[in-house]
């Protein structure tokens, strides 16, 4: 619930920041967009960097043969173009009970939520706030267009896209504002975005995705479809990670599921298993659709993780680059 | 299966519970956990169920075993040996019961079965048969004489159990010293078995008297366990006859009878005690109160009696009974004495007539001396007369039942023979050196009266030996059957006297010693002579005050009196002696016949064959049946001491010889002291191990089951991000 403005500095540690700049955010794909940028256009023939030859078909319109090749070699080839655009960005944050959950005592100058500031500790929610008012920075900063919603069962708060000088203000009061109860549904979630989203944008899901993981196939499913990127962030409280925990104990669910009790020190290791495979889980389905994914701890700082995969993002735009040039 | 500490077993017991409990209290009182990731946990829940279930219950069942196993081990379980491997030894155990005349003791006048005796014997039984198959057994009956009623180790635990509930008290002196080295040596005997001795007593004063030795050590084998019973902290009240005394023959028209009551207890308050004296030898029986004021703890009375009419021709001797009424202690409620049918006593004094009064005291002759001591008063019973030395003859010492010799040296060598004669025919000769020094000529004629000297060995020298330092009598006089009738006040009496002027003795043998000096060297002696009836007495120092201050002191009267009157008594068959006792008789005697019927044989040194237990008048037989004498037998007085004793007084007695193990024990935890120290240590052995191998498999199975928190422990990352934060993260690709 929101309880007041918070300001923008609050979500990025001086750190983050700086770990951030020196990297651009690029899509992986190529994006449409409507304004000139520095991603790649996926309308060839439409900008103004020159792409690749291929040989004329008869039938196709003539705009663009290049004549220098038919005056040198007597033979018809069409000029392709690949034309930089802006990039679409949708931010969806998962903000059902189970981001309440975190063990990390709350420090000064963190900012948060009114979860953790009620807890006292900094909740997967606001670690998953934090990393996409980071994304939402650095794209905004590229002049990216960038949109956010809120989701649990379903979409519960949004925010159009734009990349508008107050655009930043209003991704943090979404982000800030918005309560963190109830079950994820993100089979649900991603029809709804499907449905808004009709440009072929780059889609970040930041949750502990604690859900079965075939919903989660299936969502990525549908972004797949529609020709979105997605980034998979997966935030985790290190007590999640871990699991040291040795004391018997009632163990209650933030999502309403039924009390267990358990001994922790007794089935810790069947616990990780049981984690361990549900990573790997979404590891091979996010592969599967050559979509990334990073998990990140909560007791940790954002940057790193954000750093790293902009890098192997950077790595792999310019392979292709380099594919399509030769 | 038993405990020695059966009250560890109840709390180990109850203490398993704990962590059955510790494990439901922190099972409700945990405080719930907010948790996201439901799912896995209830997948590796479900996956671990009944994994963790299993561990759980073998991981407390563990716990509970192993606190209960430790009540076990505190509890000290005792094993039957055939369920266990460690009975390597056999057990011998020496029963050593106390059935002396203190543990007759009764804690309820009126029941018998209160006895200090029944509590014992049933306690000593219980004992036995807690015995296991394979053990052996004996038993030593601890009054006087000591006796081994089952010597041969027994393997039949039963019987030797009903043989004890069936021992009475036996009213001899308990002595416990020459019990326990009986019994020790019995258990050395056994050296094959695991030696256990088991003494069953109240430890009263009567029963183990201060000054008792301790048991000498058995050098043999490793020393036997000493198991004994608490001593007895009960005092109890109690009235004894002490003294009954007859002072005048049945011959006269009457006699008197003195007796003597002694009370000991808590309780010395006034009070009085009824006294019956009864006689086939008198008219009718007598009864008098005795009255004690308070802190009174004697006192006496005297019963005049007229005798019955004469009794059969051969009865020298009719029974005397004092008695009180039952009290805690019934054996000494009784005394008994013997009563003559006989004239008085009659005693010639080998001496010159004398004419005239001893205007010098010191130059009074020991005839006079004598005389005063023998016939004190003018009563009858006791006929004192002078016999002039060239008077002594046959004819007028057959008339005598005892001829004083106070000058020896006046005796010719005739005179000699026919004392000889006197005392081989049963006659008394009291000897005393001449009070006038001579050159010692009469002891020749001393050596022909009592025939071979080897017979009594003495060897007396002619000289007088006159010292420089009057010497004393000794304190602690030889335990001798002589003087019995005074001997509780005989400390007493025999402090005041010295000798300044002695005769020396040699070859004296030991028992033949009445009196002795300080200095260990015999004052009065007495014996039978080889094949005499009669007694022969020697006192070593003229009965003159030039010689020894005797004749002025208390000694003297009841000195020559009970002398005289034993030698008497004892050549004409007239004795007194202890319960227990094997007394002398008379030289001829056959046969001893006791108040029950009884009868014991006499042997060739003229004692009982076996001792007299019964309390009472022994009629003396000989070869052809005739009564030739009595012997009284009565209770010992220093057994009745009901004075109980400390601990460490018992200890004391006990536990200084070698390193046997002593332990006190009340009569139900006998049975758990005699546990096989060997199969003690064997279960406590297996318990132990148990215990250690029970706490390892607990603290494998305790980290084991929390192997998680192990793992957590040793620094186990679990999961692990994706991306793990680098150093040089800030120079990362720019695109």
């Amino acid at each position: 619930m929101a309880t007041g403005p918070i300001k923008a500095e609050q979500y990025l540690a001086p750190e983050t920041l700086g770990q951030l700049l020196p990297f651009e955010l690029r899509a992986k794909t190529i994006a449409e967009g409507v304004m000139s940028g520095m991603h790649r256009s996926p309308h060839q023939g439409l900008s103004v960097e020159f792409a690749e030859h291929r040989q004329y078909v008869p039938g196709e319109p003539v705009r663009h043969l290049d004549w220098k090749v038919f005056g040198r070699s007597d033979k018809l080839y069409l000029k392709r173009y690949v034309q930089e655009t802006n990039l679409d960005v949708v931010l969806l944050v998962d903000g059902s009970g189970s981001m309440r959950f975190g063990t990390l005592p709350i420090k000064e100058g963190w900012g948060g939520t009114a979860a953790s500031r009620t807890a006292r500790t900094w909740t997967k929610f606001d670690h998953a706030t934090a990393i996409a008012a980071a994304f939402a920075y650095l794209c905004l900063k590229q002049r990216d267009r960038v949109g956010v919603g809120i989701f649990a069962e379903d979409l519960r708060a949004q925010l159009r896209r734009s990349n508008s000088r107050d655009q930043w203000r209003s991704v943090v009061q979404v982000l800030a504002s918005d309560p963190v109860e109830g079950a994820a549904n993100l089979v649900k979630v991603a029809d709804q975005t499907v449905a808004k989203v009709t440009n072929r944008s780059l889609i970040v899901v930041i949750g502990d995705l604690l859900g079965p993981v075939e919903a989660l196939r299936e969502s990525l499913a549908r972004f797949r479809h529609r020709g979105h990127d997605v980034i998979l962030v997966q935030t985790l409280d290190r007590q999640e990670m871990r699991f040291r925990l040795d004391e018997p104990a009632p163990f209650i669910g933030l999502e309403g599921e039924a009390m267990l009790q358990v001994d922790p020190a007794s089935i810790r290791e069947a616990y990780l298993a049981e984690l361990r495979k549900h990573l790997d889980d979404i590891d091979r389905v996010a592969r599967g659709f050559g979509y990334d994914a990073i998990r990140v701890d909560t007791h940790e700082s954002i940057g790193p993780a954000i750093a790293a995969l902009l890098a192997r993002r950077e790595g792999a735009a310019s392979r292709d680059g380099r594919r399509s040039s030769g | 299966m038993s405990f020695l500490n059966p009250g560890f077993l109840w709390a180990g017991l109850a203490m398993a519970a704990v962590p059955i409990l510790i494990h439901l209290l922190f099972r409700r009182r945990r405080a719930p956990v907010d948790w996201a990731a439901m799912d896995l946990l209830a997948r590796a829940l479900a996956a671990q169920r009944k994994r963790m279930w299993l561990e759980q219950v073998l991981l407390l069942a563990t716990r509970v075993a192993l606190v209960a196993l430790l009540g076990l081990a505190l509890a000290r379980p005792l094993l039957s040996s055939g369920s266990t491997p460690f009975a390597a030894k056999a057990r011998h155990l020496t029963v050593v019961l106390d059935d002396g005349a203190a543990s007759g003791v009764r804690r309820d006048p009126g029941d018998p079965s209160t006895a200090a005796i029944a509590r014992l014997r049933a306690e000593a039984a219980a004992l036995v048969r807690s015995l296991e198959p394979g053990d052996t057994v004996s038993v030593v009956l601890a009054s006087r004489p000591v006796r081994a009623a089952v010597e041969r180790p027994s393997l039949d635990r039963e019987a030797v159990a009903r043989l004890l509930e069936s021992v009475e008290t036996t009213g001899a002196a308990t002595e416990l010293t020459t019990a326990l080295e009986r019994a020790e040596a019995i258990a050395a005997a056994a050296a094959d078995r695991e030696a256990v001795v088991a003494v069953f007593s109240e430890f009263r004063r009567g029963s183990l008297p201060p000054d008792s030795t301790r048991p000498a050590v058995v050098e043999s084998g490793s020393p036997a366990r000493r198991i004994l019973a608490e001593p007895s902290t009960l005092a109890i009240d109690d009235r004894a006859v002490t003294r009954l005394a007859v002072d005048r023959g049945v011959e006269d028209d009457s006699i008197e009878i003195s007796v003597r009551v002694r009370r000991q207890g808590p309780d010395l308050g006034e009070a009085s005690a009824r006294v019956e004296v009864g006689s086939p030898a008198l008219e009718s029986p007598l009864a008098r109160m005795v009255r004690f004021e308070p802190g009174q703890a004697e006192a006496s009375i005297v019963l005049s009696a007229r005798p019955a009419g004469a009794g059969a021709a051969d009865v020298l001797f009719e029974p005397l009974t004092a008695r009180l009424e039952p009290d805690a202690l019934p054996v000494d409620d009784v005394r008994n004495a013997g009563l003559e049918r006989r004239s008085s006593l009659r005693i010639a004094i080998v001496a010159r007539r004398s004419f005239g009064t001893d205007a010098d005291i010191d130059r009074v002759p020991a005839s006079r001396w004598l005389f005063r001591a023998l016939a004190p008063t003018e009563r009858p019973g006791v006929e004192v007369n002078e016999l002039d030395p060239a008077a002594i003859d046959a004819r007028s010492l057959a008339e005598l039942d005892a001829v004083v010799v106070p000058r020896p040296d006046l005796v010719s060598g005739p005179a000699w023979a026919n004392l000889g004669a006197f005392v081989r025919d049963g006659g008394t000769m009291l000897v005393t050196p001449p009070g006038e020094e001579g050159p010692g000529d009469w002891i020749e004629g001393w050596k022909a009266a009592t025939g071979d000297p080897e017979s009594l060995g003495w060897e007396i020298e002619r000289s007088v030996e006159r010292l420089d330092q009057p010497l004393g009598l000794a304190e602690q006089q030889p335990e001798s059957a002589w003087l019995t009738s005074f001997r509780g006040e005989l400390v007493e009496l025999v402090r005041p006297v010295d000798v300044e002027r002695r005769v020396r003795l040699g070859g004296v043998e030991a028992d033949r010693v009445v009196l002795r000096l300080e200095d260990g060297t015999p004052f009065l002696l007495a014996g039978m002579p080889a094949g005499a009836r009669g007694t022969v007495a020697f006192l070593t120092a003229s009965p003159e005050l030039t010689w020894t201050n005797l004749p002025v002191k208390p000694l003297m009267v009841p000195l020559f009196q009970e002398l005289i009157r034993q030698a008497v008594a004892g050549a004409r068959g007239t004795a007194r002696a202890m319960v227990g006792d094997r007394p002398p008789v008379v030289s001829g005697a056959a046969l001893l016949v006791g108040p029950d019927g009884r009868e014991v044989a006499v042997d060739a040194a003229g004692r009982a064959t076996e001792p007299l237990m019964a309390t009472g008048l022994w009629s003396v037989r000989d070869r052809d049946g005739r009564t030739v004498g009595g012997v009284v037998v009565d209770i010992d007085l220093a057994a009745i001491d009901l004075t109980c004793q400390p601990i460490e007084a018992v200890r004391d007695w006990a536990g200084t010889s070698g390193s046997a193990e002593i332990s006190f024990a009340s009569g139900a935890r006998m049975p758990e002291l005699l546990v096989r120290q060997d199969r003690d240590t064997g279960t406590a052995r297996v318990l132990l191990a148990a215990l250690l191998v029970l706490a390892v498999i607990e603290g494998v199975m305790s980290r084991r089951f929390s192997r998680g928190a192990g793992s957590a422990e040793r620094g186990d990352p679990g999961v692990t991000p994706t991306v793990r934060q680098r150093a040089d993260s800030g120079r990362g690709v720019a695109a």
